[in-house]
């Protein structure tokens, strides 16, 4: 696939694919890519031994640094929908596609409560 | 009919515990309480004809999970639905038995496990007092690398620490180091320092000597 939308190549991600999912995973994957220099930037930046113009300089190459390239700017999205909103730590899926699948017993364990 | 088979239809014979020796802790884990009393007479059943002294099962407290969500798709917010999850857990203890006797019968267990329960197993062992001299001459480099664990660990450090090298020799950085003298031999110290532990070191794995810069 052509990378027309991207500013780096990528991979597909497996499952549902939305534009949103697309552009999330594009995130994850360069802030894949970026971690080790990220970190050593920031080792170098925050090291109060080295000179100052050395950290200063270390700072500026973090700040000049795509926004897309921080964890950060990464948000948990549902597998199934794609919904970005109020989706489940613990079985990364929407709460309509939560209450359907739990509902037609698709989820181990999970059933009505009443107490 | 034979007796092993009439024996199903009363509670299950045990082994006596002796010497009290704690060999192995069991813990089995499902979200349906049924399956688990099934599977642990199973397990208290297997233990008495194969010689192994067992107590339990302890019923271990119900961990509870809920969920509360919204039953609309859209709007309605005020109406919620609650959904839950209980993980019910049982305990058995082992006392008294050969670890490999031991070793055998999890594999049986295992073998015949239903679908939907959890088995976690804690092996316990019993040496002399003077062990910490026996540890101190126990090899574990061996371990250290083969382990995934350790070996991403060190690894990921290496990764940032050779990275900050890398980014400090280049022109970017290493002009600033230049204008003042405290700074200028810190940087060689600490080059000279790298260079001297690869040409020591070859190409082992722990390279976790290898130095940051100063800190």
């Amino acid at each position: 696939m052509k990378n027309f939308r991207f500013a780096a190549p990528m991979k597909l991600p497996p499952g549902f694919i939305n534009t949103r999912i697309l552009r999330d995973n594009f995130k994850r994957q360069q802030s894949a890519e970026h971690e080790v220099l990220i970190r050593a930037l920031k080792y170098i930046a925050r090291n109060t031994t080295l000179p100052p113009r050395a950290r200063l300089e270390a700072q500026l190459q973090l700040t000049s640094m795509p926004h897309y390239t921080r964890i950060t700017s990464c948000k948990d999205r549902c597998f199934v929908s794609g919904t970005s909103r109020s989706v489940l730590k613990h079985f990364h899926i929407n709460r309509i596609q939560f209450r359907e699948m739990a509902l037609g017993g698709l989820l181990p364990g999970v059933r009505k409560a009443a107490w | 009919m034979p007796i092993n088979v009439v024996a199903n239809y009363y509670a299950p014979l045990r082994r006596e515990i002796v010497h009290h020796d704690l060999v192995c802790q069991i813990q089995i884990r499902s979200y349906s309480s049924d399956i688990l009393e099934f599977y642990s007479q199973f397990i208290l059943r297997s233990a008495y004809y194969i010689n192994i002294p067992i107590s339990g099962p302890l019923r271990l407290p119900v961990q509870t999970s809920r969920w509360t969500v919204i039953k609309s798709p859209f709007a309605q917010a005020k109406s919620k639905e609650n959904f839950e999850r209980k993980t019910h857990k049982r305990v058995f203890k082992i006392w008294d038995s050969d670890p490999e006797v031991v070793d055998i019968w999890l594999s049986f267990l295992t073998k015949h496990s239903l679908d939907n329960i959890g088995l976690k197993v804690n092996m316990y062992k019993r040496e002399p007092l003077d062990f910490d001299k026996e540890m101190e001459n126990i090899d574990i480099s061996g371990f250290i690398n083969n382990s995934k664990l350790f070996n991403n660990l060190d690894t990921q450090e290496d990764i940032i620490g050779e990275k900050v090298h890398e980014l400090l020799n280049t022109s970017s950085f290493s002009r600033h180091f230049k204008d003042n003298e405290y700074y200028s031999q810190m940087l060689e110290s600490v080059n000279q320092d790298s260079d001297k532990i690869e040409s020591s070191n070859g190409n082992s794995n722990e390279n976790s000597s290898k130095q940051k810069p100063q800190s």
